[in-house]
Parts: structure tokens; C-alpha cells; sequence
């Protein structure tokens, strides 16, 4: 039986969907009730029989930092996919990032080895692969500098493929996948899907720099590719294509028939952006959307 | 569990890279053939306008 962290979030749904259509034996780990209708919704975006196939999945209550849980979750498992984690780019966020990321990651790995488990895949970032020299194509052998202005975030999930990378010394067998950014339907208020909800809304700005765009059909069709390969304790990046963010953003605004920005947000703007934005959390305890370590990645 | 704090900009801001990234390692390894993006972006935003505006 295969074994799902994460079955609840928009990889995870359409990873579930996928390894079923392939009448696998899927277990799935969830921690809020509320998000099972994500994955019924996204069921429905490919098949009429949502409610069936949602049906055959086996799901367990689980929390990443509470093994007792986990240990329930990996009986007579024998593959893991590990999708689940904590997304945010917010400093403030760093323990609860560290704890999920790392600490989490940890727990699976560690039950993983315990249980015997054939094979893991570990859904990491690109953010995780270290920063060449700008216009130096990145691969998976550009290695970790811990002296850049890494975020928060990345930072984490660079800790956790270290665990992941622990397991393979003690002799698991794993693969890290790394995607770009990953397109596809389901999830309007997170991640991708959250672009196009801000693109319909409308948008005057873009900002310079380039977005390295990924399918959700090609990310679980190579997940899945790779854990059937005889391929182990390796890292691969997925990216189909590497696109500007005015290209991007312009996209979706033609796909959605609403007028495209027009307008490229200068250097001077996003730091006064980030400022402003600090003050608004400090002030008014608002979610910070906008940090100075992001504003970095920016082709200033 | 899942991705709570990322807002659109977040999430746009600081996947912005100044360089670009390979799969050859990938391919070459599964001779995979990826989704033109294009594609992906018409889908999703047709599937978006289903789910949030009709």
C-alpha cells in the first residue's frame, strides 16, 4: 500500500487521483476535515465517478510532528510520497517552518526506515537548489549557499532533503523531486492557483524576472515514473519551461479575457512594497505579503 | 499540512529566479515529454472561471 502526506493539498489531490486511476491501494494522511472537498473537487475535474474513487482512499487523521499518529498511518505501507508542507515566506513563520519542514520531515524519514519502506519521494523546491551566477542554467549540481539571501522557506526545505539525504545514508531508498512552479486546477485560494484568482481580480503590475512553470499532470506523472524506476537516492528538477513573469502573468490575463497589467513594478516600488507592508503587520498583525528577502530574488 | 500562508505575491515573488532551471537530468533519465505551459495556463484559467465566477 502506497502512502500520501499531504493528499488534501493540490499536488497530493492530483498525485491521489493519478496512482487510483492506476488502481493502486492509496492511503492518505489528512489533518483537517474541511480540506477533504478539495480533493473531491479535483476528482471532478477528471472523472464523473469523484465520489467512488474518493471512496477507495484510506484516510488517516495524521500529524507530521505527532509520530503516535504517523506510526498508525505507515502500517503496511511500503511506498511514501511525502507532499506535505508548510508554505510561507513570512520570517515570523521560521519556527513553525522549521518544525514542519524539518522536524517533520525527519518523523517520515525515521518511520520510513523503521517500517522498512521500500521507497520515498520527497517533494521539495526548486528554492531548495542553490543560486548560480545569474544567466548560468541551474541544475541539480549547483550546490546549497548557506550565505545567500535564501528565504525562509527555502532554507527549510533545503533542511529537510538534509533528512531526506540522513535516510539514504542509513539506507533508504529515496528520490527528491524539485518542481518550479506548478500549474493546474483546484486550489484558487494557495500557491498557482491564488495567480489566476489575483489576475481575474485585476492587476496593474508585473515584475521583471522568470518563473520556471511545471504542468501538475507532468510533476505526478514523473513522481510516479520515478518511484516505479530503478533509479534511487537521487534529485531531479522539474521545470517544462522557464518563462518571464510579464509573459506569465500576461497569459493568464489573455486565458481569462481581463485586461493584462500593464505596468512593470519598479525596484523603488517593491521596497517601499515591503516596507509598507512590514509596518502594516507590525501595526495591524496583518499576514506580510511581501518580504525584503523576496524582493532580492528581483533582477535588481 | 498544507500551504496556509502564501499569497499569489509570495508565491510569484520569491519562485522569481534571475536564472533558469534544467530537467535534462529528468529526461533524460524518464524521456519524459512536459505539457506546453501555454496548454496548462488555458485549461486551468477555463476550469477557474467554472469554479469561481459562473
Amino acid at each position: 500500500m502506497i502512502l500520501i502526506t499531504g493528499g488534501t493539498g493540490f499536488l497530493g489531490a492530483h498525485l491521489l487521483f493519478k496512482l487510483l486511476s492506476e488502481n493502486q491501494a492509496v492511503r492518505a494522511i489528512y489533518r483537517n476535515e474541511k480540506k477533504l472537498k478539495n480533493v473531491k473537487r479535483i476528482f471532478s475535474y477528471y472523472t464523473k465517478n469523484a465520489d467512488t474513487l474518493f471512496d477507495s482512499i484510506e484516510w488517516v487523521k495524521a500529524d507530521l510532528n505527532d509520530i503516535p499518529s504517523l506510526m498508525e498511518a505507515f502500517k503496511s505501507i511500503t511506498h511514501v510520497y511525502h507532499c506535505a508542507a508548510f508554505v510561507s515566506f513570512e520570517p515570523d513563520k521560521f519556527n513553525s517552518l522549521q518544525k514542519i519542514n524539518i522536524e517533520g520531515t525527519a518523523n517520515i524519514v525515521n518511520l520510513c526506515l523503521s517500517e522498512h519502506i521500500k521507497k520515498l519521494c520527497y517533494v521539495s523546491s526548486i528554492a531548495a537548489i542553490g543560486k548560480p551566477k545569474q544567466g548560468v542554467i541551474t541544475t541539480e549540481e549547483i550546490d546549497w549557499n548557506p550565505e545567500a539571501d535564501n528565504s525562509v522557506y527555502a532554507i527549510t526545505k533545503y533542511g529537510a532533503e538534509l533528512e531526506v539525504w540522513r535516510g539514504a545514508q542509513e539506507g533508504l531508498h529515496t528520490i527528491i523531486i524539485n518542481p518550479g512552479v506548478i500549474i493546474g486546477p483546484g486550489i484558487w485560494k494557495h500557491g498557482s492557483g491564488s495567480i489566476f484568482k489575483t489576475v481575474h481580480q485585476g492587476t496593474n503590475y508585473y515584475t521583471s524576472g522568470l518563473v520556471p512553470l511545471v504542468a501538475v499532470h507532468d510533476v505526478v506523472n514523473s513522481m510516479t515514473q520515478l518511484m516505479n524506476s530503478a533509479l534511487i537516492n537521487e534529485r531531479f528538477i522539474i521545470v517544462a519551461e522557464n518563462w518571464s513573469y510579464e509573459q506569465f502573468i500576461k497569459s493568464i490575463a489573455h486565458a481569462l479575457n481581463v485586461k493584462p497589467p500593464g505596468k512593470e513594478a519598479k525596484k523603488w516600488l517593491l521596497l517601499l512594497g515591503w516596507r509598507l507592508d512590514w509596518l502594516t503587520n507590525k501595526l495591524f498583525g496583518k499576514r506580510r505579503k511581501l518580504t525584503e528577502t523576496t524582493c532580492k530574488y528581483f533582477n535588481f | 499540512m498544507e500551504n496556509e500562508e502564501n499569497s499569489p505575491r509570495q508565491l510569484a515573488n520569491t519562485l522569481i529566479s534571475k536564472t533558469t532551471y534544467s530537467s535534462t537530468k529528468l529526461k533524460k533519465h524518464l524521456k519524459t515529454q512536459f505539457t506546453p505551459i501555454t496548454d496548462s495556463i488555458v485549461i486551468t484559467a477555463a476550469i477557474f472561471l467554472k469554479d469561481e465566477v459562473i
